[in-house]
């Protein structure tokens, strides 16, 4: 008994500790790399003002975006592990729902509109779209006539369906320049601190209704019924991770695009390393998703010279075989 | 329909429930003592989950009053009839794959703030209550039906309710653990819960309960303890079955189908012969 004790204890700890390692090393990796890489002693020559040209790198184009990465990312994990509690389903995910789908095309249309809102006011637009786009997946879910994985593919073809519609926007107004193609596949690219200091406002107004979500969605894993007998509603818990989930996804969608597989990577990281609970369970997801989203934008910069690839190069590889592991097990969802 | 018990944990006044569209359940009067088991019996559509849900508080009636521990049901909020109630609906799901442990602290949800350690051994205690205290990590996905149903019991006593509602517990269980279950079910009462339990099983429900309440469509038709409630006339008029008493070494009876001895063989619709029970719908 001690020693099965004892291993849930370290179990308890090192993930922690590999987290904020893996954490600070993909820091340093956003702020080393690129076009000019640096080294570890550049950076810190950078950032005491030693060394001008590495000053300007680090503090004024790398820091904001491994900020903005931070944020975005730390966003999408999140909410991919409140849509999975909302609507039960392992899978998941904004992006693969259509919920990242529904912002951009709020930001498609702005931008052939002509319309230059400020950020403050322009994220919660695209959360609008973001809610917008989560509302067949999730409604289908609830009325549950639809399996877990039918819901996942409608939500793949509603995705589908988004990214083709954002292009016909795009392309009617002859808006097809490198910048938005790359939108598509999620870019941190000449973005600033003024993203980032409105998409903190919103990633802390979600914070404080995921808090307030942890028991009801903890509830609702136990089925309907259950969770009713617990003194849970489900309808008011399903509909305030949506909208927590879609405060999360405009803001982060508009900062970045649309990441492919981030969100659903990291919940379901964070679901094996750190079990279901909520209150666990989407801090973990969060910080996975920065430390992916970090990793993806050091690489998507660095990989190929004078370029930048797309961050979805990045997350689609590493949540493939996420989406492939958690499918694979998928025979444990057999009812109780 | 008094208990006969001194202290009434829940009691039942002229209550009404309409359940999709159509009067459901209508119940004049039931008390509860605590410590006791109270078996609901009936034919499939009688109302036995629609009297267990609108105990636990999940169906509003259109009438009539539900006390729990003294406090009326609809002045009570949601989590407050949590705290005082444990329900296991008959069919459940389960979203995530989670261990015993986890499953188990779920239930201590309604709780207002409850330190780790104080969870813990809350959890510990009702794992130990249900026998299970070894199987505490392992995940239900590997478990058994009635090593699963023990863990879900174990959720619903976690938060050490004054009342304890089970659905058809015992259904898809083997003989062994639906007495396994019932025996827990016993012992919880012996501790002072007052349990509702839904149950198909006659023999289960005259072997565990200390009465029975029939029911027959949305309405009792008789309450009291086992042998004086069931008799040929009830079983034929309530179930649809031909029934005979069959007197136990114990003491006891047990109420049996009246079938000539052995299957009947019965022709098949395609030619070939087929056995099937014989006797009435259950």
């Amino acid at each position: 008994m001690s020693t099965t004790s004892a291993l849930r204890a370290a179990r308890g700890t090192w993930p922690y500790a590999a987290l904020a390692a893996l954490f600070a090393v993909a820091f340093l990796l956003e702020l080393c790399l690129g076009a000019v890489s640096l080294s570890p002693a550049r950076v810190w020559e950078g950032i005491t003002g030693e060394d001008a040209l590495a000053r300007q790198l680090v503090l004024d184009l790398r820091l904001p975006r491994a900020v903005l990465a931070v944020l975005t990312g730390a966003s999408l994990a999140a909410a991919a592990a409140a849509l999975q509690g909302a609507t039960g389903n392992p899978l998941a995910d904004p992006h693969l729902m259509g919920v990242s789908g529904g912002a951009l095309m709020v930001g498609a249309v702005m931008a052939v509109a002509g319309l230059d809102p400020p950020v403050l006011a322009a994220m919660p637009l695209a959360g609008v779209g973001a809610l917008a786009g989560a509302a067949v997946p999730v409604v289908l879910a609830g009325v549950g006539t639809v399996s877990g994985a039918g819901v996942a593919l409608i939500g793949v073809g509603l995705s589908y369906l988004w990214s083709v519609l954002v292009l016909a926007v795009l392309t009617s107004a002859g808006f097809l320049a490198a910048p938005s193609l790359a939108f598509l596949g999620g870019s941190l690219a000449g973005r600033g601190w003024s993203d980032a200091w409105a998409l903190a406002v919103y990633l802390g107004l979600a914070v404080v209704a995921l808090a307030l979500l942890v028991k009801p969605l903890d509830a609702l894993a136990l089925g309907d019924e259950v969770a009713r007998s617990l003194g849970f509603s489900p309808t008011l818990a399903r509909a305030a991770a949506v909208a927590a989930a879609a405060l999360l996804v405009g803001p982060s969608t508009w900062a970045v695009g649309t990441v492919p597989l981030l969100g659903l990577a990291c919940a379901q990281a964070a679901r094996r390393l750190w079990g279901h609970g909520h209150a666990a369970l989407t801090p973990a997801a969060a910080v996975l998703g920065a430390i992916l989203m970090l990793a993806a934008d050091a690489v998507a910069r660095s990989l190929l010279p004078g370029t930048e690839l797309p961050l979805g190069t990045v997350t689609a590889l590493v949540g493939l075989p996420v989406l492939v592991s958690v499918t694979w097990g998928a025979a444990w969802r057999r009812a109780y | 329909m008094g208990s006969g018990l001194a202290q009434s944990i829940l009691s039942v006044r002229d209550l009404d429930v309409a359940w999709g569209g159509r009067q459901a359940l209508s119940v004049d009067g039931l008390e509860l003592g605590a410590g006791e088991l109270l078996g609901v019996i009936g034919p499939n559509g009688a109302g036995k989950t629609t009297l267990l849900r609108a105990l636990a508080g999940l169906i509003r009636p259109q009438r009539g009053q539900i006390t729990l521990d003294g406090a009326d049901v609809q002045r009570l909020g949601p989590r407050q009839v949590a705290r005082l109630v444990g329900y296991l609906p008959q069919v459940r799901s389960l979203n995530e794959d989670l261990t015993v442990a986890e499953l188990v602290a779920r239930g201590l949800l309604p709780m207002e703030a409850m330190s780790a350690a104080e969870s813990r051994r809350a959890v510990r205690e009702a794992l130990e209550l249900c026998g299970i205290a070894e199987l505490r990590d392992r995940r239900l996905s590997q478990m058994s039906g009635g090593e699963g149903q023990k863990a879900w019991i174990a959720f619903a006593i976690v938060r050490r309710p004054k009342v304890l509602l089970l659905d058809e517990p015992t259904s898809h269980l083997d003989y062994r653990h639906q007495m396994e279950v019932l025996k827990l079910v016993c012992r919880l009462c012996s501790e002072g819960v007052a349990a509702v339990v839904a149950l198909h099983d006659l023999w289960l429900a005259t072997r565990y309960c200390h009465r029975l309440l029939v029911l027959d469509r949305g309405r009792p038709v008789a309450v009291g303890p086992a042998e004086s409630v069931l008799d040929t006339e009830l079983l034929r008029g309530v179930f649809g079955v031909e029934a005979v008493a069959a007197s136990l070494p114990s003491g006891g009876r047990a109420w049996l189908p009246a079938a000539p001895s052995g299957p009947t063989t019965v022709e098949g619709g395609d030619g070939r012969e087929r056995l099937r029970e014989r006797g009435a719908r259950r």
